[in-house]
């Protein structure tokens, strides 16, 4: 299960990314380890800037450049994510690019998203996945984020919170109610025996 | 009766059997129990599936009852 949301103030969702523009995913896991541990954007620039520097000009040949060698990424990123969905809950982070459009996030400028594998009881933040994905077009510098995983374990608790919430019968008045059992009858069973005195056990 | 009751253990373990055992009447004892089932047929296949029924030891009546109180 993917849980999205932007780490920003903003409670606005993300819109899903489409898979044809996802362009690479990382394991944090792999990374040598650098100081905190499950925070996230070490590695990650280096692979944003890889992009980025080759995208930076908004002319659609070089975008397309960028997107080809970033489709190079794209079958092992899918594994991975794959991999995630299936073993684990895992939070998606949406950071807004810094030339995006401030009013309008996600839509028409890269996204950078960090993909926290959390626990399924969401007790703690296991691993780190980010990937970028591009909108053709608008390509530009992304941001250099840090989200700390105290943060993602906090944002772990309220969306499972919220995830609960939505799905209890009370949020849901409209759902259908399964069937009934079909319902019992009793009966009263009257055993005679042919003596007067019940046989002693 | 040994098997009488090994019978009846076995079908209240299956949750079908509410409450079982014998009722000291002055006239005579004999036993009772009611039994919740899908339907009287169940309840009457039950009942004739006791081996002091089927070897002609007791005889078997089944009424329909409702149970309006029962302990949880």
């Amino acid at each position: 299960m993917f849980i999205t949301a932007p780490p920003v103030a903003s409670c606005r969702l993300a819109n899903p990314i489409p898979a044809s523009i996802l362009l690479r995913s990382m394991r944090r896991s792999r990374a040598p380890s650098t100081g905190r541990s499950g925070a996230c954007g070490h590695r990650a620039p280096v692979c944003l800037r890889q992009v980025s520097t080759s995208t930076a000009p908004c002319s659609p040949g070089r975008s397309s450049v960028a997107i080809d060698r970033a489709r190079c990424h794209i079958s092992g990123a899918n594994k991975g994510l794959f991999h995630l969905a299936q073993n684990r809950a895992a939070i998606g982070i949406f950071v807004q690019p810094d030339n995006g459009e401030k009013d309008k996030l996600f839509e028409g400028s890269q996204q950078l998203r960090h993909v926290y594998k959390v626990d399924k009881d969401c007790t703690a933040v296991k691993q780190f996945r980010s990937e970028v994905s591009l909108s053709a077009g608008k390509l530009g510098r992304m941001k250099k984020t840090w989200v700390s995983p105290m943060r993602v374990f906090v944002m772990a608790l309220l969306l499972g919170a919220a995830a609960a919430l939505a799905q209890s019968p009370a949020a849901t008045p409209t759902a259908q109610t399964p069937a009934p059992a079909p319902a019992k009858m009793q009966f009263f069973m009257k055993l005679i025996p042919p003596r007067t005195t019940f046989p002693a056990e | 009766m040994t098997r009488h009751f090994a019978y009846w253990a076995q079908q209240f373990k299956t949750g079908k059997v509410l409450i079982i055992g014998p009722v000291m009447d002055s006239k005579g004892a004999w036993g009772m129990a009611v039994l919740e089932t899908d339907s009287l047929a169940d309840a009457q296949q039950m009942a004739d599936n006791d081996p002091s029924v089927k070897s002609g030891l007791n005889k078997v009546e089944l009424s329909p009852m409702r149970v309006s109180l029962r302990k949880q």
